[in-house]
């Protein structure tokens, strides 16, 4: 009985040290890695809608009245500015790709993709991540929503890296569906 | 007393540092923890925050398991290794996402995994609930410089060869040229295993030496 007692004792209290040092860590990063997640997304917001000044995001309450459905949780619109004038709109998508979730930035304005960055991913080194490459983003431009954006319909998969291909394609299409209902 | 023993805590200490990095390295003499090995080599870069975060959790692990280790009863040490260690797991996976993103990234799951690693699980097992703190420190530094090492090799032939050039940071540090012809199969997994099986004959080689000489 006394033995028992003890192994559920040391058990207990190797949890709850264990438990409060995770809560601290958390506490003590959480700010940095928002901060370091917003750094990125913003740069990308830049490179993927070049016209735009300033970026406002659009929030999720917003979203949901214009009848849009978010892929994921994750994702997120903001709209481009250029003083007052809008300046089109930016989206930050979650496509699923080979080596994971990769995250994408696609700028549209006009009713035509501007740009497409790439924020994260984790395609293989060397194979995957050649879908990542100007050579291949470079047919996104100037799609509008009434393109299919399909791989195989109206875009090339690299050879190699046909997943990643596909998973890119993929969030460029949710971008263009997601601005076809702002 | 044995001739060990009169040597000193010190000198045993260094003998199990030596240990982990040649004699019983990891991954080229013991073989565990190679499933993350073959799949994070495929980048340098990948490979020196891998190395890292083992060899911290490793160590971090090392020591407290050898300081409780008198107070942990025998039938549930198991479990306590395994909070401790995925505590420590948790805690370089916050870190790195703060402070080093796109690495993070890269490696996606394979730091979270750290926690099944067999060599952590195995080295708290087989050496720091049975011995002291000062020689548990040595054997996790030791095995987790072995790990390391072993994966700086294998991260630096599989992309140099595989890609023809070594990028480190987003910068090109190193080209082979254009004249090069990348072997992409030194980024797929037969490459992983065949610059791993040459690393296992050099060590071979390195041992008989040592044995004969």
């Amino acid at each position: 009985m006394r033995d028992n007692l003890r192994v559920g004792l040391v058990l207990m209290i190797v949890c709850l040290v264990a438990a409060a040092s995770l809560g601290l860590t958390y506490v003590l990063t959480k700010n940095q890695i928002d901060k370091q997640i917003k750094i990125r997304q913003d740069a990308g917001n830049i490179k993927a809608l070049s016209v735009a000044k300033t970026f406002k995001r659009i929030d999720v309450a917003q979203i949901k009245k214009r009848g849009i459905k978010l892929d994921n949780e994750q994702d997120k619109i903001f709209q481009g500015l250029n003083g007052s004038k809008s300046a089109g709109y930016t989206f930050i998508v979650h496509p699923r790709g080979y080596g994971g979730i990769m995250e994408i930035a696609v700028g549209i304005n006009g009713g035509e993709v501007k740009g497409v960055v790439v924020i994260s991913n984790a395609e293989t080194l060397g194979l995957g991540d050649q879908a990542l490459e100007p050579v291949f983003i470079k047919q996104f431009i100037g799609r509008t929503p009434k393109d299919k954006v399909e791989v195989k319909k109206d875009i090339d998969a690299v050879s190699g890296a046909t997943i990643s291909s596909k998973g890119l394609t993929k969030g460029v299409r949710t971008a263009l569906d997601y601005y076809k209902k702002l | 007393m044995t001739t060990e023993q009169k040597k000193g805590i010190f000198w045993l200490a260094y003998k199990d540092f030596k240990a982990g990095i040649l004699m019983d390295n990891p991954l080229l003499v013991l073989a565990v923890g190679l499933c993350s090995a073959l799949a994070v080599s495929t980048r340098f870069e990948n490979t020196i925050f891998m190395g890292v975060a083992a060899t911290f959790v490793l160590v971090c692990s090392n020591t407290l398991i050898s300081l409780i280790r008198k107070q942990v009863p025998n039938q549930i040490r198991i479990p306590i290794f395994i909070v401790i260690i995925a505590s420590f797991v948790t805690i370089v996976d916050l870190v790195m996402k703060g402070y080093f993103i796109s690495a993070y990234e890269r490696l996606g799951v394979w730091i979270p995994l750290i926690v099944v690693n067999c060599i952590i699980l195995g080295r708290a097992e087989a050496f720091a609930y049975n011995n002291n703190i000062t020689r548990s420190i040595a054997d996790g530094l030791g095995m987790g410089a072995g790990f390391t090492l072993v994966l700086l090799i294998m991260g630096f032939v599989r992309e140099l060869f595989g890609t023809g050039k070594l990028v480190l940071f987003d910068k090109t540090v190193f080209s082979l040229g254009s004249a090069f012809q990348p072997a992409q199969i030194f980024i797929l997994f037969p490459g992983a295993f065949i610059v791993f099986g040459f690393l296992i004959g050099f060590l071979n080689i390195i041992k008989e030496r040592t044995n004969n000489g």
